[in-house]
């Protein structure tokens, strides 16, 4: 039962890591820059992540 | 978006949101057409193997917001052909409102308490120089003693 459990429980382990980066601020104007971001600056923060080709 | 991660704090009281915009290598281009003279953080994916995107599959298109959680999971996507309109404001705030976690003043470790346990890592934070903004209880932009003696007040009732 405990095998069959671990089982499935991993996969769900594995998904919730998922969406997590550390990379430098490069917004001179932004509080966090030169930290990384999103982790661990904003941890304990709902995050928005805006994408765009630009750049 | 910086307009919007305004609204967010002072309208709807989310301090704890940001946006971070997600360039891909040109640091200048993106910066100067959405993030200048904003305080959105902003990182680079590295081209040409965009690892951020990679790792946000299938979503991570352009102009697509990505909403995160507290521990790294998937809340929502939507895409701004658009911008920020009413529709799409409407969509994320609804989001928020479901995931949200209101902050607790003096609730330094964030078990939803506010105890003895808080004034020990407070203590520990001005000891160790840690300018943790959550120790800053009486939002004077110094964590010192008097943050201790108001954590005290809180706790005393």
């Amino acid at each position: 039962m405990k095998k069959y459990l671990i089982i499935f429980l991993f996969p769900v382990f594995v998904i919730a890591d998922d969406y997590v980066y550390s990379l430098e601020d490069y917004n001179s104007t932004s509080p966090s820059y030169g930290l990384d971001v999103w982790l661990p600056q904003y941890a304990e923060h709902i995050t928005l992540h805006y994408f765009s080709s630009q750049g | 978006m910086s307009n919007f991660q305004e609204e967010l704090i002072n309208d709807h009281g989310y301090e704890n949101v940001v946006i971070i915009a997600v360039g891909q290598s040109n640091i200048s281009a993106f910066n100067s057409n959405f993030t200048a003279n904003s305080d959105l953080p902003l990182v680079m994916d590295q081209y040409p193997s965009l690892p951020i995107r990679d790792q946000f599959s299938p979503y991570g298109q352009h102009k697509q917001v990505v909403i995160v959680g507290y521990d790294g999971e998937l809340l929502g996507y939507i895409t701004l052909n658009s911008g920020v309109n009413n529709s799409a404001k409407n969509y994320i705030l609804g989001i928020l409102e479901d995931n949200y976690e209101q902050s607790i003043l003096g609730d330094i470790n964030g078990d939803s308490i506010v105890n003895v346990q808080d004034i020990i890592l407070l203590v520990n934070n001005i000891l160790n120089g840690n300018d943790d903004s959550s120790s800053d209880i009486n939002s004077d932009g110094i964590i010192n003693i008097l943050d201790i003696v108001q954590i005290i007040n809180i706790i005393l009732g």
